[in-house]
């Protein structure tokens, strides 16, 4: 009994959303924030047949974009075939100062959140757009639903009353969609490949990579380390490769010698060549369907081992699961690449990950000299970075990103 | 990593699926309609009045944040508990509505000694229909505190892992599955086999109620 399964239909759901966003807008003008991913530049592209010169795009510049990134964006959307009229509005001081000292993620993004629609909120008012376009996609409102992190554009879901807070009422044509099947609507609608094929980019961009307190040497390092490992895991690295950049400043906590003795046993090489540090960072993970705000534990064997370990992925899964499921509050195994300057402030972990859907993720196992070529590299160009990691951790228990 | 395909039915079987308020609810289903079957989220709230009322041939019951031998969730999840002791429709069950099935039936379920995040592999027991075509062993994504200590009597284990003792048993008496683990997302590799397996299941039993 073989029957053809039903394919997800973009033509049919293009038609649907073009004819829909005509209808609820009925000439008047909309504005749409677009950061280049492939979520806002599909909404836009639909948003853009629908209605015109009566749709607003602007790309906001939060500080928290990558080397070159606004200028980059620019670029791509203008020329055709998407000829998009974009403007770009920098920010990045508001936001700067919106986040100021916090070191919490939720607080964190609570506060990009709001400096994001605030700003957003000036615009259309200027411009007398009674009408927010977004991007949000399914797991965007899961998550944010399901208490486990706050995503940037996620509102009326969660009771926030856009129309009385902000001035505009929300429109949101692919909220129902998981990104696999965006960028078949991407594809359809003949989005550049660069865009369709483009790996995410959260919606606070580098702020929830900036692990704790954002400063600017940091956020530099953040940036500099971004850049060299999309460059080496460019063919390696699965569906999404990114780096993070955390405090090289360690805990004093009951779980580090257990931990100790489990890697010692679970690796059979002996406890003396192993060495598991807390930090004192946290991350989001996710577990038995609830968010846990938890500790992130780094393990750094001897060099003599660790490169055979570092091409034997699926002993580190191993692992990792072992490791997370016997301390209850870890949501993050990183396994240290390569060291630099103890002293220096800052640490960086390397994330590969593989997924569909982005609602559960696998490591990849990148190549170990590829990993240690990015870790040299990132020392070179950033001297107050004391430690490469790479991060072991599956989705769940970690999160995609740190925060 | 490698997917089978999976083939499904005839008619157009309606399959609601129960929002627990776990991650994946909605991913159960994306793949149901993947399927062919028709299906959407219905609330925890639903009764089997309102189930019948939009003819449901069977019902998937989805994960939640919920721990079943506490006083608060055993409250919010009243609704599904009569579900679970009236229906006789297909009914799979997904996690914590996997424990709750349990539980409702005089079954025990608390707190795993090792709890399973992530990558997991499940050893078949014994196939039945809800697992064809999983023999001997897949790999598949948990995320789960609790699990089921003991099946209610007239269960069979179906399957289990390393760590937990119960990954997927059936009623004996009706056509009513739990597991443990989430077939609905992508990195179980025999998620979609389970799902096709049970909307046979769905489709049969419509069949033979006509």
């Amino acid at each position: 009994m073989t029957v053809q399964q039903p394919e997800f239909d973009a033509r049919v759901f293009v038609k649907l959303q073009i004819d829909e966003i005509a209808q609820r807008l009925g000439g008047e003008r909309a504005i749409i924030a677009i950061s280049g991913g492939v979520d806002s530049t599909t909404c836009a592209s639909l948003a853009y047949k629908a209605m015109g010169k009566n749709l607003l795009c602007v790309f906001i510049d939060t500080g928290f974009m990558r080397l070159g990134e606004p200028r980059r964006v620019k670029a791509l959307l203008s020329k055709r075939p998407l000829a998009l009229p974009i403007r770009i509005v920098g920010a990045q001081e508001r936001f700067i100062e919106a986040i100021g000292r916090n070191e919490d993620a939720e607080e964190k993004r609570k506060a990009f959140r709001e400096t994001f629609y605030r700003t957003l909120s000036d615009i259309a008012k200027n411009e007398g757009c009674r009408f927010l376009i977004q991007g949000t996609i399914a797991p965007d409102w899961i998550e944010t639903k399901g208490g486990i992190k706050t995503q940037h554009n996620v509102l009326e879901q969660i009771g926030i009353k856009a129309q009385e807070r902000y001035g505009f009422t929300v429109i949101e044509p692919i909220a129902n969609l998981y990104k696999d099947q965006v960028r078949v609507v991407a594809r359809y609608l003949g989005i550049p490949r660069e865009i369709s094929e483009r790996q995410p980019f959260p919606g606070p961009g580098l702020l929830v990579r900036c692990v704790g307190r954002v400063e600017q040497g940091k956020l530099k390092a953040l940036k500099r380390s971004t850049q060299i490992v999309e460059k080496h895991l460019a063919t390696t690295g699965g569906q999404q490769f990114f780096a993070v950049v955390l405090d090289n400043t360690v805990e004093d906590h009951p779980a580090k010698e257990p931990l100790q003795k489990q890697v010692s046993e679970s690796l059979k090489i002996r406890s003396r060549e192993v060495k598991v540090n807390i930090l004192q960072n946290k991350a989001t993970g996710v577990r038995g369907d609830s968010r846990v705000y938890g500790r992130i534990a780094s393990v750094s064997i001897s060099k003599k081992h660790r490169e055979v370990y570092g091409w034997l992925i699926e002993k580190l899964k191993e692992l990792q699961s072992r490791l997370t499921s016997t301390s209850t509050d870890l949501t993050r195994i990183l396994y240290t690449i390569r060291e630099g300057k103890e002293s220096a402030p800052y640490d960086v972990a390397i994330r590969a990950i593989e997924t569909r859907d982005f609602m559960t993720a696998d490591i990849v196992g990148i190549p170990w000299a590829t990993l240690t070529a990015a870790a040299k590299e990132i020392l070179k160009k950033c001297s107050n970075v004391a430690h490469v990691h790479y991060d072991l951790t599956s989705k769940p228990p970690a999160t995609i990103e740190f925060e | 990593m490698k997917h089978d395909d999976s083939s499904v039915a005839v008619l157009k079987p309606m399959v609601p699926v129960v929002n627990v308020k776990g991650q994946y609810n909605h991913l159960i289903v994306r793949v149901l309609t993947e399927l062919g079957a028709e299906s959407s989220l219905v609330p925890l709230s639903v009764s089997i009045a309102e189930l019948e009322e939009i003819g449901f041939n069977g019902l998937v019951a989805g994960g939640g944040p919920q721990s079943v031998y506490e006083e608060n969730s055993r409250r919010e999840l009243s609704s599904l508990e009569r579900l679970f002791k009236e229906s006789f429709k297909p009914l799979l069950c997904i996690c914590v509505s996997h424990q709750l099935l349990a539980e409702t039936l005089g079954g025990r379920t608390g707190p795993a000694k090792e709890p399973e995040y992530g990558r997991i592999t499940v050893q078949i027991d014994e196939e039945d229909e809800i697992l064809r075509g999983t023999s001997p062993s897949f790999i598949a994504w948990a995320s789960h505190n609790d699990e089921v200590i003991r099946m209610p009597d007239g269960f069979e284990r179906l399957a289990h892992s390393q760590s937990c003792k119960v990954e997927a048993m059936r009623s004996g008496t009706r056509p009513i599955y739990g597991v443990q683990f989430h077939p609905e997302v992508w990195h179980t590799t025999k998620g979609r086999t389970i799902f096709s397996n049970f909307l046979e299941i769905v489709v049969r039993n419509a069949a033979s109620e006509r």
